[in-house]
């Protein structure tokens, strides 16, 4: 994988054709784009280090949108180079990919072939979208469109679970109807059946769900209920404002948790495997954005949990208020200059955290950017034992060299200084885009 | 002490103050990138003067063409005779030492756009339909002058449907050079910018130049940025406790047991267990759910279960108000409804 990096980036960079043509077909029918991307990364402490290698490949072939066939792929590789595994806790820098018997995991995201042939077929490793809940799955869908303004999808396979061992006697099946009645109105009904079995045990659940949507002027709503099996899950509401004159975006969000979700397949569980049963509650967001004029830019959001049983709230469950404010500035004070600022507050019963940090940006040169910032974070937790406070201050400061078009090298070192220890991190990496 | 959100909520306002003010103090230290000029066009308008009295090329070339000082001396060389006129309404202020117009470059595009105001002339598109408002400009907010893509789009999609492709404005499509807000801090600012809106038009659609897996790859392989050592060590369950929502938004539970089956946490050190037992101080009670042993301990026999409360207690009542201090256990009563039912 690494000499293929190399090779790539020998290359000089060839044109591309447009992403939309005039042409009826497009010219990538004969063209593979993506990306080839390779990081390495040290970390060490006083004590402990860690060596680890990762490489990143996106595919993309054809335009699903005008190609009969076209297909997708996104795969990452990772290889632990000092061989350090140690799990017992005592290595603060174990890791999921430590639980594998080999220094080499690797992950394929997606791949799959679409074909358009008056109806949509797409087989291989996919992510499902909104049936009612995102899902990744190795197998079929089958779309159709019965009418300008009805569609009709089915699909069927086997879940992916990317850290499980074994998929066998998963099954995931379900699909969907969606009809567009009129001008920016939809409506959908979804439909998912997940079998899953694992170390917890075998689960079998149903998920139905019917959302619908409507845009006016600068609104839209969006609403969805669901029903897990025979029971009412949620129901989550949405509107949305965008003024682009005006550079001002606002969006407000509520959901209802009416029953208590157990454990459920992999795929839906809400963690009640491991931070017990997720307890109803009401939960309400607030987004709002705005340009300033002169490169400058604030968005903050607000959101607010309350069970709605005061009594079931415990240690993972919790009621909770968070705010969040993130103002930036492009080419300020001289141009080539970003910076954003963010603070992060939530606020729950007992336990507080927040995050404060700021990040800059400038482009020094056409090829050469560099950056830096800072974050700071406490965390007040009052465990059994009395309040106690957690401090993490990181720096960081990074570097990239546009080799070429598309041809980049990235560099990063961090220090995280907290009560664990002392962190350093350098990450060097190369990217390629095709 | 803890941090007060009213003081978090006033450095917040007070940075949010504080930026705004600097468009203010740009007038006085300005960047490198062009000087604005203020334009009152309602003041123009008003006394009757057209778009083509001054943007004299706009229907007969692709740029529409400014004024030059000469042809606003046509009219204010007497105008600007009035010793009572302010000077910020006197052609002088948007001339430079030597006499040029230094007009603003709102509505300049970037050079790989390719634009004809003639042709859109020739089609009988009126001026005001690009430069919505820009008769009532009084230069205070460019609003009728900031041209967006989307305002392009949506005209083109229902008057010109073969006029929409990316082609027919972009002279320079290619899938390795990004569009011009993809600058610096894109990796903080993308997710605010695909939420603008995907209305109608095609602005600001991510699914112009990326597949829907582009995001998905993205977000499956880079953290972000508050998933430090600490947050891999302790954090993570600090946030999951409050809110595991957000953690689902890229966590299935495959990948929590995976870590969780085979790593041991950080206060599993020397003494944890027998004799010494130092995980009593953290629980004191049987490993049932309400504590975070349960995240891998799942109904592990434990030490007797604690006795009910009397049936008169409200279960809104502080513990403390009445079992002082002297509570025998080793946490401080905080949490005695986690055992007490």
């Amino acid at each position: 994988m690494s000499l293929l990096l190399v090779l790539l980036l020998a290359q000089d960079p060839q044109a591309v054709p447009p992403v939309r043509a005039e042409e009826p077909k497009s010219k990538w029918m004969e063209s593979l784009h993506g990306t080839l991307a390779a990081k390495y990364r040290a970390r060490w402490t006083g004590r402990d280090s860690d060596s680890d290698l990762y490489e990143y490949l996106t595919l993309s072939w054809g335009d699903p949108e005008k190609d009969a066939v076209s297909a997708c792929a996104s795969l990452r590789f990772s290889e632990d180079l000092d061989g350090q595994t140690d799990t017992s806790g005592y290595y603060v820098f174990g890791s999921r990919d430590d639980t594998y018997q080999h220094d080499a995991t690797s992950h394929l995201y997606t791949a799959y072939v679409d074909m358009n042939l008056g109806f949509r077929l797409r087989g291989g490793r996919q992510t499902l979208e909104g049936i009612p809940e995102a899902v990744p799955m190795d197998g079929g869908l089958a779309q159709v469109d019965l009418h300008e303004r009805i569609s009709v999808a089915v699909f069927g396979g086997v879940p992916v679970n990317l850290f499980e061992s074994s998929p066998a006697n998963d099954l995931m099946y379900g699909g969907w109807v969606e009809a567009t009645p009129w001008s920016r109105g939809r409506l959908r009904l979804e439909y998912l059946h997940l079998e899953d079995e694992n170390v917890f045990g075998a689960f079998e659940d149903d998920l139905l769900g019917v959302s619908a949507e409507q845009g006016a002027g600068p609104y839209r709503l969006s609403g969805r209920y669901t029903w897990l099996e025979d029971t009412s899950r949620d129901v989550t509401g949405r509107l949305t404002a965008g003024f682009a004159r005006w550079g001002f975006l606002l969006e407000a969000q509520a959901t209802y948790l009416f029953e208590r979700q157990q454990a459920l397949s992999y795929a839906i569980d809400p963690y009640s495997l491991f931070l017990i049963d997720l307890e109803p509650y009401v939960q309400a967001s607030l987004r709002a954005s705005q340009s300033l004029g002169g490169g400058f830019f604030v968005e903050s959001s607000a959101t607010v949990r309350e069970l709605v049983k005061k009594e079931e709230e415990g240690v993972y469950n919790r009621e909770f208020v968070r705010w969040n404010v993130t103002p930036r500035a492009d080419g300020w004070p001289v141009s080539g200059v970003s910076f954003a600022l963010s603070g992060d507050y939530w606020r729950s019963t007992a336990d507080d955290f927040w995050t404060v940090g700021g990040d800059v940006s400038w482009a020094l040169h056409p090829a050469i950017e560099a950056g830096a910032g800072t974050s700071y974070a406490l965390y007040s937790l009052d465990l059994f034992t009395g309040e106690e406070r957690e401090r993490v201050r990181l720096v960081y400061t990074s570097l990239r060299l546009r080799l070429a078009e598309g041809s980049f090298i990235d560099a990063r070192f961090s220090f995280e200084e907290n009560d664990v220890d002392r962190f350093r991190m350098l990450e060097v990496g190369v990217r390629r885009a095709f | 002490m803890r941090f007060r959100p009213a003081l978090l909520l006033g450095l917040t306002l007070a940075a949010f103050g504080a930026l705004a003010s600097c468009a203010i103090v740009r007038t006085f230290f300005p960047s490198a990138g062009p000087e604005r000029r203020p334009f009152n066009h309602e003041a123009h308008t008003v006394r009757g003067v057209g778009c083509a009295d001054c943007h004299e090329t706009a229907d007969k070339e692709a740029k529409a063409g400014m004024p030059s000082k000469e042809f606003c001396m046509n009219c204010h060389e007497d105008l600007d005779k009035d010793p009572l006129k302010p000077i910020e309404k006197k052609v002088g202020v948007y001339l430079d030492a030597a006499g040029t117009p230094r007009w603003s470059r709102f509505t300049r595009q970037s050079e790989e756009i390719k634009f004809s105001h003639k042709a859109h002339a020739d089609r009988k598109v009126a001026c005001t339909a690009c430069h919505e408002g820009i008769a009532k400009d009084t230069g205070l907010l460019p609003a009728g002058m900031l041209q967006r893509m989307d305002s392009c789009t949506a005209c083109h999609e229902k008057d010109a449907p073969a006029k929409n492709a990316c082609a027919t404005c972009h002279t320079r499509l290619d899938r390795t050079t990004p569009p011009g807000n993809h600058s610096q801090l894109w990796t903080e600012r993308h997710g605010a910018c695909s939420r603008e809106g995907r209305g109608e038009a095609t602005a600001n659609d991510c699914s112009m130049c990326h597949q829907r897996d582009a995001c998905t790859a993205c977000h499956q392989t880079r953290p972000p940025k508050d998933h430090t050592a600490f947050w891999r060590l302790k954090g993570h369950c600090i946030a999951a406790g409050v809110d595991r929502g957000r953690c689902q938004t890229c966590h299935t539970s495959d990948s929590c047991n995976r870590c969780h089956q085979s790593t041991s946490p950080l206060s599993h050190t020397a003494g944890w267990n027998a004799p010494r037992n130092s995980h009593c101080k953290n629980c004191h009670v049987p490993s049932q759910p309400a504590t975070g042993c349960a995240v891998c301990h799942k109904g592990t026999p434990g030490h007797a279960a604690a006795p009910p409360k009397p049936a008169w207690h409200n279960a809104s009542s502080s513990c403390r108000s009445c079992h002082s201090a002297s509570l025998r256990h080793p946490d401080n009563g905080d949490s005695c409804n986690a055992c007490h039912r």
